[in-house]
C-alpha cells in the first residue's frame, strides 16, 4: 500500500508538471497582452510614441514579461513553489493570495455545503430507485435523473430564481448575505447565508444528485441481485435488514469512491453558477482572471483545481481499498 | 469544519423560514451596482462602480474639489472648498493657478484639511514605488515638473507646491495653453489625507504603498460619505460624513446610509423591482428598460448618453485609408435597422463625434442638422468604391454587383476589397453582423469577421505604440465611447501629435483635422461664439471623413424607488456626484 501511494505520488507530480507546463503556457499564448490588464490607457493619454514606449518597456522589464517562456516559468516555480508566493494580481492589484484566499472561503462554503447536501439527497434516492425498481417511484426519480443531468446549470439556476426568487419572492436573487452582515453576527450571519445559498445549492446539486443516484441505484441492484441476498431473504432476514446491513453495506465501496471522487466539488462551485448568483467565488475570479489575462490569478487558480482533483482520485483509489477488500492496491 | 456545519445547521433553519424578509430602514437605501474592485484610491485601478463611490466618499468630480462638474457637464467654481484663485501668466508661457482653500475643510475622521493634501496624492502616484505598484495618471505630462518626478529624474514636481497651511499652486507647462477649459485643470484637486499616503506626511519621505494597498477599500476622505463597511465582490456600506463640510451650494448628506449591493446584470432589474434594491443607474437593455417603465412604485429618469457605440476605423490601415471607402461603407451600413434591432429604439442616431446632451450641441449651427446622415443608399456606394479603384472582378473585368456574397470587388493590381474586423462577443456584435451579413458581400466587399475576448480586441483597438502598419491586422473595431468633460479632441482619439499611441486610438494622421482641432481647443476661454464655431467645423469635417461609423447613443434609464427624492438624470453625472442631495420621501 505504502509503495502504491508512494508510487502514484510520483505520478500525480508528473501529472501537476505537465498541467503547469500547459496552463502556462496556454496563458502566455493567449491573444491579449497580460501588461494591458495593468493599467488602463488614460495612463498613457498624453505621452508621445516614444515616451509610451518607454514606459511600457519599463513595465514590461519590471514585471518579467520580456524574459523568455522558460525563465518565465521557471521564475513562477520559484516564486510559487520555493518562497510560497502566489505573485501580485495585476488586474486587481493587490496580492493573489489575497484575492484567491477570499474567493476560496467562499467557494468552500457553497461547495462545502453542496457536497453535503448532494449525499443526504442522492444516496437515500439511488437505494429507493434501487428497491422500488420498475414501480412508478422508479420511474419518476428516473425522469428525475434525466432531467438533472440534461438540463444545463444555467438554465436549471435561471429557473430557480425565476420560481423562488421572481415569482414567490422567498428567496434572494444574489449574493452570499444581506449587506452588512459579517461571521460576528452570530445565527443571523448564518441564516442569511444559508437562505441565499439555497438556489445557488440547488443549482450545483441538482445535476450532481442526477448522477449520483444513478450510481447508487446500479450499485445497489448490483448488490440486491447476488446469491448472499436471496440466502437471507430464503432465512426469512427482513426487507430492511438486507437492504441496510447486506445489500448497502456490499456497494457502500461504489459509494464511498462517488464520495472521495466528488471531493473536488467542495472547492468548485461552478463559473456560471457563481457569476449567475453573484457568488464571489474562485469561479467567478477564474474567469475575470481570464478575461482580464491576468496571468497570476488563472495560473494559481487552475493549479489549484488540479492539485485538489489528482489528490481526489489518489484518495479515491485508497478508500476503495479499505472498505472493498477485493481491491487490492499495487 | 464547524463553519461549515453552522452552514448546514441554518441551512435547514432558513429552507423553514425563507419567507422572512429584511426590514427596510427609512434611513438607508441600497444601490444596485456592476462588479466592483472595491478600490476607492483613484489612479489605481479603473472600475466605473468604484469611481461612483470615489466621488461620494472623496469628493473628486466636485463634492470636495477645487472645482465641481455641473449637471449640464460643464466646471464651475466650489466656493465651498475654494476661497480664490488667482491664474498668472508666466513669460515662458506657462500659467500658474495659485489656490487658496477655505480653512475649515475636514477629513471623515475630524482632522482638517490643508493645501498639502490637495496635492500630495499626485506626488504619491508618481513616485517610484507607485509607478512600479502600477499606479498612474495623465497628470504628469501636464504639469511642469510632472515627468521628471515621474521619471525618478526629480524628487519633487516643481509644478505643484504648497506654499502654506491653505495655499497651492499648480503650474501647467506652456504646451498646453492657449485651453478653452483651463478651469477644469483645477478640477483634480480635492483632499487626501497626506499623513495616510506619505511617512510622518511628509511628501519628500516613503511612500506608504503597501498601507494604502492594504486599506484600499477604506480610504479616508473628505466627500459626503465614509465606507464603513465592505466585503469584496459583495457589498459596500456608506455611512453620512458627519465632518462633511457640504457641497458647492452647502448641502449635506440626508440620508444616513447607503448600502451598496454588488447584483448579477442577469437579475439586478428583477432586484430593484422585488424591492431588494432602490436604485438602479444607466439601464439600457430593451426588456429591462420596458420592465421598469411598467413597474408600480418605481421611478426612473431618461437622458442622452454622452457617448456613442460605432464601427471604429483604424484609417492609416490600407484600403481603409481611403476617405471614399469608408465613406461608401457609411452608406451601406444601415443605422436605422441596427439602431431599432440592438436598442429597441432606446437611442437616437449621431453623425459625428457628439453627444447629444453636449452644450455645444444645443448651440451648433450645423450639429446634427446639416451633417451627412449617410442613410443607405447602395448607388452611392457604388460610385464611391469605383471611384476609389475598386471596381473590378477577379478577372479584371468591370465589378457587377450579381447578388452573391462571394463576387468581390478587385483593384487594377489586383488586390481584393478584403477588410478584417475584430469585434468582441456580445449581442452588440450579434446586431451588427445581422446586419451587415448581407450588404457588405453583395456589395463585393469581402468582410473577415474575428470575434474575440474583449482583451485582446482592446489591445488592438489601442495599439498602444506597439505594432507598425504591416503588423496589424484589422482595420475595423465594434466599440463604444463616452466622451470625458471637459470633451478635448486633442487628447481624445484624433491628433497626429498621438499618433501610434492609444491617445489617438483611431490612428489619424490628418494635418486639416489637426488645425481644426487646434481651433477648437486654442478658443480663448472667454470665446463661446468662436469656440462653438470651431466646433462646428471641426464636426463637420468629421463627417465627411468618416473615421468612425456612429451607430447609436443610447437613452440611459435610471430607474429607483419612487420614494427617492431629488434624482437628478444626467449624462455627467452618476449617483456619486448627487446622492447627498438625495431624500426620502416620509
Amino acid at each position: 500500500m505504502v509503495i502504491y501511494i508512494l508510487k502514484r505520488l510520483i505520478q500525480a507530480v508528473i501529472t501537476l508538471f505537465i498541467i503547469s507546463v500547459l496552463t502556462f503556457g496556454i496563458s502566455r499564448a493567449l491573444p491579449g497582452d497580460p501588461l494591458a490588464s495593468y493599467f488602463d490607457t488614460s495612463v498613457t493619454r498624453g505621452m508621445s510614441p516614444d515616451e509610451v514606449k518607454e514606459y511600457r518597456e519599463e513595465l514590461r522589464e519590471m514585471h518579467g514579461l520580456d524574459d523568455s517562456y522558460v525563465d518565465q516559468y521557471i521564475s513562477w516555480l520559484d516564486t510559487t513553489f520555493i518562497e510560497r508566493d502566489l505573485g501580485y494580481s495585476l488586474s486587481k492589484k493587490r496580492p493573489s493570495s489575497q484575492v484567491i484566499g477570499e474567493a476560496l472561503k467562499n467557494t468552500i462554503y457553497l461547495g462545502g455545503a453542496t457536497f453535503i447536501f448532494t449525499f443526504i439527497v442522492s444516496v437515500p434516492l439511488g437505494i429507493i430507485a434501487a428497491v422500488k425498481k420498475g414501480t412508478i417511484i422508479d420511474d419518476f426519480i428516473k425522469i428525475f435523473t434525466i432531467l438533472g443531468i440534461s438540463l444545463p446549470s444555467f438554465v436549471i439556476g435561471i429557473l430557480l430564481i425565476y420560481i423562488f426568487a421572481g415569482i414567490l419572492g422567498i428567496l434572494p436573487f444574489s449574493g452570499m448575505t444581506e449587506v452588512g452582515l459579517n461571521p460576528e453576527d452570530g445565527l443571523e450571519f448564518y441564516m442569511s447565508l444559508g437562505k441565499h445559498m439555497i438556489l445557488p445549492m440547488l443549482t450545483l446539486g441538482i445535476p450532481s444528485i442526477a448522477y449520483q443516484v444513478r450510481y447508487v441505484r446500479n450499485a445497489m441492484l448490483d448488490c440486491l441481485s447476488q446469491d448472499y441476498i436471496r440466502t437471507a431473504r430464503s432465512k426469512g432476514v427482513s426487507g430492511s435488514k438486507i437492504v441496510m446491513s447486506h445489500a448497502f453495506r456490499n456497494a457502500l465501496g461504489t459509494v464511498a469512491t462517488l464520495v472521495v471522487l466528488s471531493l473536488p466539488t467542495v472547492f468548485n462551485s461552478g463559473i456560471i453558477t457563481e457569476s449567475i448568483f453573484g457568488w464571489p467565488g474562485l469561479g467567478s475570479e477564474l474567469l475575470s482572471a481570464v478575461t482580464s489575462r491576468d496571468n497570476a490569478i488563472m495560473l494559481n487558480i487552475v493549479m489549484f483545481y488540479a492539485f485538489i482533483a489528482v489528490m481526489a482520485t489518489i484518495l479515491a483509489d485508497i478508500v476503495l481499498a479499505i472498505v472493498d477488500p477485493r481491491v487490492k492496491l499495487r | 469544519m464547524k463553519n461549515l456545519l453552522k452552514v448546514m445547521l441554518s441551512l435547514v433553519v432558513a429552507v423553514t423560514l425563507v419567507a422572512c424578509g429584511g426590514e427596510k430602514s427609512s434611513d438607508s437605501i441600497t444601490i444596485l451596482s456592476g462588479d466592483m474592485n472595491m478600490d476607492i484610491y483613484p489612479y489605481i485601478t479603473n472600475n466605473a462602480y468604484d469611481n461612483n463611490v470615489r466621488k461620494a466618499v472623496l469628493g473628486s468630480d466636485g463634492n470636495a474639489a477645487v472645482m465641481y462638474l455641473g449637471e449640464d457637464g460643464e466646471f464651475y467654481l466650489n466656493e465651498t472648498i475654494t476661497k480664490s484663485v488667482e491664474t498668472v501668466e508666466n513669460e515662458d508661457g506657462s500659467k500658474t493657478f495659485k489656490v487658496e482653500i477655505n480653512p475649515g475643510i475636514k477629513f471623515s475622521d475630524g482632522e482638517e484639511a490643508k493645501a498639502i493634501d490637495f496635492i500630495s496624492y499626485y506626488y504619491f502616484v508618481g513616485s517610484q514605488e507607485g509607478k512600479e505598484a502600477g499606479f498612474s495618471t495623465s497628470i504628469f505630462s501636464l504639469l511642469e515638473g510632472g515627468s521628471e518626478y515621474l521619471s525618478g529624474d526629480a524628487d519633487t514636481i516643481s509644478g505643484l507646491v504648497a506654499t502654506g497651511d491653505y495655499t497651492f499652486e499648480a503650474t501647467y507647462s506652456a504646451h498646453n495653453f492657449p485651453y478653452y477649459w483651463e478651469s477644469s485643470l483645477l478640477a483634480v484637486y480635492f483632499p487626501m489625507k497626506t499623513t495616510d499616503l506619505f511617512e510622518d506626511g511628509d511628501i519628500t519621505k516613503a511612500p506608504l504603498v503597501s498601507e494604502v494597498v492594504d486599506n484600499i477599500s477604506m480610504p479616508v476622505g473628505a466627500g459626503p460619505y465614509v465606507v464603513t463597511e465592505y466585503k469584496n465582490d459583495q457589498y459596500m456600506v456608506l455611512e453620512a460624513n458627519e465632518h462633511y463640510i457640504g457641497d458647492y451650494n452647502g448641502v449635506k448628506p440626508s440620508i444616513e446610509k447607503i448600502n451598496i449591493k454588488i447584483a448579477p446584470m442577469d437579475t439586478d432589474m428583477e432586484q430593484l423591482l422585488s424591492g431588494d434594491g432602490d436604485y438602479l443607474g444607466g439601464v439600457v437593455e430593451t426588456d429591462k428598460i420596458n420592465a421598469g417603465l411598467d413597474a408600480d412604485g418605481i421611478a426612473y429618469s431618461t437622458y442622452l448618453r454622452n457617448g456613442y457605440g460605432a464601427l471604429m476605423f483604424h484609417s492609416d490601415m490600407p484600403i481603409i485609408e481611403d476617405v471614399r471607402v469608408r465613406q461608401a461603407m457609411a452608406y451601406l451600413l444601415d443605422r436605422e435597422e441596427f439602431l431599432e434591432a440592438f436598442t429597441g429604439g432606446y437611442a437616437e442616431l449621431v453623425h459625428g463625434p457628439y453627444g447629444l446632451s453636449m452644450t455645444e450641441v444645443e448651440e451648433s449651427s450645423v450639429v446634427p442638422e446639416e451633417l451627412n446622415s449617410y442613410d443607405y443608399d447602395e448607388a452611392k456606394v457604388e460610385e464611391l468604391l469605383t471611384a476609389a479603384g475598386w471596381g473590378y472582378d477577379k478577372n479584371g473585368n468591370e465589378w457587377k454587383a450579381d447578388g452573391s456574397d462571394s463576387n468581390f470587388r478587385y483593384n487594377e493590381a489586383g488586390e481584393e476589397l478584403k477588410l478584417y474586423w475584430n469585434a468582441s462577443e456580445s449581442e452588440y456584435t450579434d446586431k451588427l453582423m445581422a446586419v451587415v451579413a448581407n450588404t457588405f458581400p453583395q456589395a463585393g466587399i469581402n468582410l473577415v469577421v474575428d470575434v474575440t475576448d474583449f482583451a485582446p480586441l482592446l489591445e488592438n483597438y489601442y495599439n498602444d505604440a506597439q505594432l507598425t502598419i504591416s503588423e496589424r491586422k484589422y482595420s475595423m473595431f465594434n466599440m463604444a465611447n463616452t466622451f470625458a468633460s471637459p470633451n478635448n479632441p486633442y487628447a481624445a482619439s484624433y491628433h497626429s501629435d498621438y499618433y501610434g499611441t492609444s491617445t489617438n486610438s483611431l490612428h489619424i494622421n490628418d494635418p486639416k483635422l489637426d488645425e481644426l482641432i487646434d481651433n477648437v481647443r486654442f478658443t480663448d476661454p472667454d470665446d463661446r461664439e468662436g469656440y462653438i464655431a470651431a466646433w462646428d467645423e471641426m464636426q463637420a469635417y468629421m463627417n465627411e471623413q468618416v473615421y468612425m461609423i456612429p451607430l447609436y447613443s443610447n437613452n440611459y434609464h435610471d430607474f429607483y424607488n419612487d420614494k427617492i427624492e431629488n434624482v437628478v438624470g444626467t449624462p455627467f453625472w452618476t449617483w456619486g456626484n448627487q446622492i447627498h442631495t438625495w431624500t426620502i420621501e416620509e
